[in-house]
């Protein structure tokens, strides 16, 4: 009993470092205010925890994440008589939602998808990249930093633009958004 | 249908930008009553969220927050649950390594106090007079303090207590008293106002009050008892917040060397301003205000108030401190300095409760007896290390 116990207790300092901060930003998309976010966030791990004699029940620990602090950001909208869009479309259709709770892409999954994908790159391919798209420095000075053509940085980013725009193909839309190609 | 999903594309693009007209809000809105639309919709939705996080990353503080996730757990009635009776027994209940769910993992210590009670010499305490002359509190009987217009409060080197008094039209009179490292003072002000003060804590104050207004200065921790006076509010003044209040029983912790200020309400009712961002919370009851220190960023929590203000009738409480912080304490009740071994040790946690009069070599063994952290002590020095 003891074991199992503890090894909960391991488990659940596991599930906080692992979705903590993403719900924390996940909440933010409700609610602008970063104390109330981390309020709900951890009340949801509160409630999990205290249900935790019944956790057989619960199929898939990021949905009932993602489904708690959900539904605990509407209703604190709703506490504050907030009117919202978003919300006013969740709430019309909450089953589509609940289905897609398991594939929703948390920022550091995102983080992590990009590391990955830059892990496909020549290193100066990569650093040309990274330099230009995710740092903003100028090919111009890029080129004269890594002390080749001008270029030559404009052949490698595009070429790298391209590599991971295939690799990255099952999210276009972060294509556009994150590395605004 | 290719031309429709580029439009529907710009659309959604331009949803996020927040720049719909409400006929385009509309259309899209129509688009949206299909199932499959949804889920396209809202898989954008959700990478456009993940690439722009509401809050930066880097700002969310994990372990304060499952600090206050293992607060939330565990009331600390639980954890103490014969400490009333006890009252005489000093106890810590020791959690080893950062895990502390569990009630069973918690070694309870008990120590009949020690026969001979070496009783801590309190440091003297100063009060600066408007005139910037200094007077050392150092009498074991009371005295008289005469201050610039005549005499204004007796006391000794315990508590000092001001001649009750009506509010003034003229310009106020302030008095300072410095509590040093190791000490603590009781005050009580014109308007009889009861202040109990930290070790190493600055308060500054009017010896009679103005109209309509009531403003100290503190700088460190202060628990107050506010006389009830609707006509002047009392605000306490700390290095970047304010507290106001009317009648009332609240802590104040603000030292410097901590990385917020903490703002713990017994009884009544106290609106906390936020210096940095001026935003300003009501508590109630039972509530803690904790301000960031670098951000200014305020926060509202339900906490056992005991924990917090326990200070002031001479118990320590700890409740999953770790021991940088709890060793940050001691070295200010106790006017000790701390000398890390090894730093790994200050993420240790620890809870349990003391009696602020034990020596500290006796609060040091108790700690010592889990066996994970060896103290020395070298007479004003504390060295941690691993045993």
């Amino acid at each position: 009993m003891v074991e199992l116990s503890r090894g909960s207790d391991g488990a659940f300092r596991e599930l906080f470092d692992t979705y903590y901060k993403d719900l924390v930003l996940f909440a933010g998309t409700y609610i602008r205010d970063l104390a109330a976010c981390e309020d709900i966030v951890q009340q949801q791990f509160v409630n999990l925890w205290e249900k935790r004699g019944e956790a057989g029940v619960i199929l898939s620990l990021k949905s009932f994440l993602l489904k708690s602090v959900q539904n605990a950001c509407l209703s604190e909208l709703r506490h504050l008589g907030h009117e919202n869009k978003y919300a006013e479309w969740m709430a019309e259709t909450p089953t589509i939602y609940a289905r897609e709770t398991e594939e929703y892409i948390f920022y550091s999954e995102l983080q992590e998808l990009l590391q990955e994908a830059l892990e496909h790159l020549t290193p100066i391919q990569r650093k040309c990249f990274e330099m230009n798209r995710l740092q903003g420095v100028k090919q111009q000075q890029i080129a004269e930093e890594l002390n080749v053509s001008l270029r030559t940085v404009e052949l490698r980013t595009a070429e790298a633009l391209k590599i991971l725009r295939s690799y990255l193909k099952h999210y276009f839309s972060l294509v556009i958004f994150f590395l605004q190609l | 249908m290719q031309h429709e999903e580029t439009r529907i594309d710009e659309l959604i693009d331009r949803y996020f930008a927040k720049t719909l007209t409400p006929a385009e809000t509309e259309e899209l809105k129509f688009w949206l009553g299909d199932d499959e639309h949804l889920r396209y919709f809202l898989k954008r939705q959700n990478l456009y969220d993940a690439c722009h996080p509401a809050f930066s990353p880097g700002t969310i503080n994990e372990e304060r927050a499952y600090r206050e996730i293992q607060a939330r757990l565990r009331p600390v009635r639980r954890l103490f649950p014969w400490t009333r009776v006890a009252a005489a027994i000093v106890f810590l209940a020791i959690i080893i390594g950062g895990v502390f769910l569990l009630v069973t993992r918690e070694n309870k210590i008990t120590v009949q106090p020690v026969a001979q009670h070496v009783t801590r010499e309190l440091p003297a305490v100063t009060l600066t007079l408007s005139s910037g002359e200094e007077i050392v509190l150092s009498d074991e009987k009371s005295r008289e303090i005469v201050a610039d217009s005549g005499t204004v409060a007796r006391g000794d080197k315990k508590q000092l207590t001001y001649a009750s008094s009506a509010n003034v039209e003229d310009s106020v009179i302030y008095h300072e008293l410095s509590v040093p490292r190791g000490g603590e003072f009781f005050l009580e002000l014109s308007d009889k106002t009861k202040i109990w003060i930290n070790a190493e804590t600055t308060v500054r104050y009017p010896v009679k009050f103005a109209r309509g207004e009531r403003k100290i200065f503190v700088d460190g921790e202060a628990y107050l008892e506010v006389h009830r006076d609707t006509s002047a509010p009392f605000s306490v003044v700390m290095a970047r917040n304010e507290v106001t209040v009317l009648g009332t029983a609240f802590n104040v912790n603000s030292y410097p060397d901590m990385e917020e200020d903490r703002v713990t309400l017994v009884s009544g009712k106290v609106r906390v301003y936020s210096g940095k961002k001026g935003e300003q919370l009501i508590l109630n009851p039972g509530e803690q205000a904790v301000i960031q220190r670098e951000e200014g960023q305020m926060t509202k929590r339900l906490v056992d108030t005991g924990i917090y203000c326990s200070w002031k009738d001479g118990t320590l409480v700890f409740q999953n401190n770790t021991l940088e912080e709890i060793l940050r304490v001691l070295s200010r009740q106790y006017d000790v300095e701390v000398y890390w071994h090894d730093e790994t040790l200050k993420r240790y946690t620890f809870s349990g409760e003391l009696k602020r009069y034990d020596n500290i070599d006796e609060v040091l063994k108790l700690m010592g007896y889990t066996d994970d952290v060896k103290f020395t002590l070298h007479g004003k020095k504390i060295i941690v290390a691993r045993p």
